[in-house]
């Protein structure tokens, strides 16, 4: 059935529904002025990847308006020189930790849901999310200790005879996108099975119990009403993991990697950090940043217009 | 019941406020108490401690000039570029020499020529040769340095574990201070790793290195390498040098035979000084005082002759006299400058003097007359209590005492009476720091002839430069941890070619430049 164009609300109409609505507007107006100051302000401050900027005591924006402008040309040098090796590691990275880190708080909130103990429940609960509130550095050590040539796991490895020498995980490039994978899942799932717990909840219980009358199992339950009932959380999820696929970390990163393995290592993030601030190239981090953020904009675009396609839910 | 709630809600809320802003309001009384001008300054090592400990009191009272040490977090470097690129900085700086040229390239520094004569214990204490190296080659006194002068105490070595080398070679071997070579030492550290195979449930590594101290400064004394390779005033990359081939050599037989720690690439500061004080290890690579701590824990744990002592190490076809682990910069570790945001120059001039003087110097190194020290027949002498707080810890000494806490504008040598500037190192130097100090006795060289050199940034072989420095740091650990000899060469054939691809020759040719332009200046 073709939509139909809602019609246009008249100029007196809207004056009125405005005015109507003006305490509204002015509860929006600090949310407003912060978005403006702190997201779009600093955007201002893009127009550095095109030019070449040094600091100089002229100050800032005199030194960025007078910089010289160089066009395309830090993108040019970034995708003639390491492009492929850095996307190559944040797109591993980040499809690595997309398929554990989705499924992982789904299959958590809809087992949580299932537990009838609820101490047995909220001990699991508070296990899972307790990860979430430690500080990668914290975080990192753990697994940099763990993992160490005489942590836990090679001793348990070499005790039930698996291997013979301890495996280095931090010096072989390949480990080590797996374990930053399993390090963001670890820390996010249980903050994140928080979301789908809220959608559950919202579930009518009247389709659960026509279900037990039809003879329906926990399993059949699960199947055809729990996950369906959240379907649109799992897209909206899913359209927001799919956006953020090229944010695939930066403390992790910068804790756990070292020089054995920064071919690996290296992602968008670190990399811009790295030429941006620790070897003073500004225009060059920016422009990296830059290009990070155009990609993650269009991805989320075209996810939402795939899932709008798909199953009538979309962010906008 | 409502009015009750709502007085509730407001005297929790002014509680809440109240004790939000009750450290600045205590902050700001401070300031106030302290009348005169205030000047701020970023120091890298303050630690993030505030200047109020009694020495900080004293220079205060003594410049009349209320100092306030901005917070330097606890990531340094990263605290020192925001400033810089935010261009937030206080009144003065102490930072790295090389912070000091970016600032200075940037025109953030105030040029402290046309002050000097307001600045006479600085003309005294510095001299106009070291005054005349410090200026830019226009002319400019942008820093004053901070440990300047020449100072011929030992820098880098061999940092050996006493009691297992007696248990090896023999005490007499292990007094001796006859260097070791190179096919010595790794007999050495086999037969630590025959004889110790695991220590105290852990396995023995016979030989590791931090991440965070210079092993570099240590593996390239050996082989007598210093900044560059320099051949008929043209200098290279120390890569191009034969010498750095036979470095990558040794360290790769090392850790093909497993004597190098296999996660030398890891050992941060926490975890190299856990696998220390754990008792595991034989040898490492860096400056005797980076050791300090760890040997005082293990002389606690495991007896007085527990503890790293250093040895000079010869690399293969290298002569004593040859090796160069003592480098230092006689203009100093790193500097202080006065930027373009300080408005009160009078201020900062007080306190720049007062501190370069011998009066500063001894009241920021040895503490206040009367109480930290004495005159004794004319020549100054610490107190017993000072003398045994800093042997047994120094760490714990200084925040106990707040002396040496803030070394700013200091000078090597002795004062006028004779005695040492440093007492905390030098007037009763430690057991590690005598035999370090005897046995590099000839490896002093100055590397302030090598500084600077960098390409300026914003040029093209500065971005050559950065990408060369890359393309080092990526393949490095992957050379000294090949499989075979053959493989190694291979991969330092390969980080050598994609040196030479990213601008290595254009990179060079700036070097040789301004060192020639250096040499030329000083010698004139």
């Amino acid at each position: 059935m073709a939509r139909q164009k809602p019609a246009r609300p008249p100029k007196k109409a809207l004056k009125k529904r405005l005015w109507n609505q003006r305490y509204l507007f002015l509860l929006m107006i600090p949310a407003v002025v912060w978005v403006a100051l702190i997201c779009y302000a600093p955007m201002t401050g893009l127009y550095m990847a095109f030019t070449n900027y040094r600091p100089t005591q002229s100050g800032y924006w005199s030194d960025l308006l007078n910089a010289p402008f160089v066009g395309m040309d830090w993108f040019e040098y970034f995708f003639q020189n390491d492009f492929g090796m850095i996307m190559r590691n944040t797109l591993a990275t980040s499809l690595l930790t997309l398929l554990f880190s989705f499924p992982a708080p789904i299959l958590i909130a809809v087992f949580l849901n299932e537990l009838k103990n609820m101490k047995v429940k909220k001990a699991v609960q508070t296990a899972s999310y307790l990860p979430y509130f430690i500080s990668w550095v914290i975080a990192s050590n753990i697994f940099l200790t763990f993992l160490s040539g005489s942590g836990v796991v090679n001793d348990l490895l070499m005790a039930l005879h698996i291997i013979d020498e301890p495996v280095l995980f931090f010096q072989n490039g390949r480990y080590f996108w797996w374990i930053i994978a399993f390090a963001n899942t670890w820390k996010n799932m249980g903050y994140n099975a928080i979301i789908y717990l809220a959608a559950i909840s919202g579930v009518d219980q009247g389709l659960y119990e026509a279900a037990e009358v039809d003879g329906a199992n926990r399993v059949q339950k699960i199947w055809h009403i729990t996950l369906p009932a959240i379907r649109g959380t799992i897209c909206i999820m899913l359209i927001l993991a799919i956006g953020g696929i090229l944010n695939t970390g930066f403390e992790q990163q910068l804790l756990m990697g070292n020089n054995a393995i920064l071919n690996y290592s290296d992602v968008l993030d670190t990399y811009a950090y790295r030429y941006g601030l620790t070897k003073g190239m500004y225009s060059y981090g920016t422009a990296v940043g830059m290009f990070k953020s155009v990609v993650s904009f269009i991805l989320v675009m075209g996810a939402n217009k795939i899932t709008s396609k798909l199953n009538d839910t979309a962010l906008f | 019941m409502k009015k009750c709630r709502m007085a509730g809600t407001v005297m929790l809320a002014g509680a809440l406020i109240g004790a939000c802003s009750l450290p600045q309001q205590e902050k700001a009384g401070t300031a106030q108490e302290t009348e005169g001008p205030v000047l701020t300054l970023f120091d890298k090592n303050s630690e993030r401690h505030l200047f109020n400990d009694r020495i900080a009191e004293e220079i205060m009272r003594r410049t009349g000039v209320r100092i306030e040490v901005v917070d330097s977090t606890d990531n340094v470097e990263e605290q020192e570029e925001l400033m810089y690129a935010r261009q937030d900085y206080p009144d003065m700086i102490k930072v790295d020499l090389e912070a000091i040229y970016k600032y200075q390239d940037a025109g953030y520094l105030q040029d402290l020529e046309p002050y000097l004569e307001q600045l006479p214990n600085v003309r005294q204490m510095y001299g106009e040769e070291m005054l005349r190296k410090m200026r830019s080659p226009e002319g400019e006194l942008y820093y004053l340095g901070n440990w300047y002068g020449e100072d011929l105490d030992a820098v880098n070595g061999f940092q050996i574990r006493y009691d297992y080398l007696v248990s090896l070679v023999g005490r007499e071997r292990a007094d001796s201070d006859e260097p070791f070579t190179q096919e010595e030492f790794l007999a050495l550290l086999r037969a630590f790793a025959a004889k110790y195979p695991e220590v105290k449930g852990g396995k023995a590594i016979p030989f590791t290195t931090c991440l965070e101290y210079d092993s570099s400064g240590t593996l390239q004394g050996m082989y007598g390498m210093k900044a560059y390779w320099e051949q008929d005033g043209r200098l290279s990359h120390l890569v191009r040098d034969p010498a750095y081939v036979k470095m990558l050599a040794f360290l790769n037989e090392m850790y093909r035979e497993k004597l190098l720690d296999k996660e030398w690439v890891l050992n941060r500061e926490q975890l190299f000084a856990d696998k220390l004080k754990s008792g595991r290890v034989f040898a490492v690579a860096c400056a005797y005082w980076d050791l300090s701590d760890i040997n005082a824990s293990l002389r606690e744990q495991e007896g007085k002759d527990a503890y790293f002592a250093c040895y000079k190490v010869l690399g293969e076809g290298i002569t004593p006299d040859q090796t160069t682990y003592g480098g230092r910069n006689s203009l100093g570790w790193d500097a202080i400058a006065v930027t373009d945001r300080c408005e009160d120059m009078d201020a900062a001039l007080r306190v720049i003097d007062f501190l370069a003087s011998e009066e500063g110097q001894y009241l920021m190194l040895w503490g206040i007359e009367g109480e930290d020290w004495t005159y004794e027949d004319g020549v100054r002498t610490p107190s017993d209590e000072n003398l045994r707080l800093f042997s047994a810890d120094i760490q714990a000494a200084v925040e106990k005492t707040g002396i040496r806490r803030w070394i700013w504008f200091i000078k090597n040598g002795t004062g006028s009476d004779g005695s040492p500037y440093d007492m905390v190192t030098k007037y009763r130097p430690t057991r590690e720091a005598e035999l370090a100090n005897r046995r590099m006795d000839s490896d002093y060289w100055d590397t302030s002839l090598y500084m600077e050199l960098d390409p300026r940034s914003g040029t093209e072989e500065s971005l050559m430069w950065s990408d060369i420095r890359e393309i080092y740091d990526r393949n490095f650990p992957g050379i000294v941890n090949a499989d075979s000899p053959e493989k190694m060469t291979e991969l330092y054939e390969r980080m050598v070619q994609d040196m030479e691809r990213a601008g290595l020759y254009q990179v060079e040719e700036v070097w040789t430049q301004n060192y020639q332009k250096r040499m030329e200046r000083w010698e004139e």
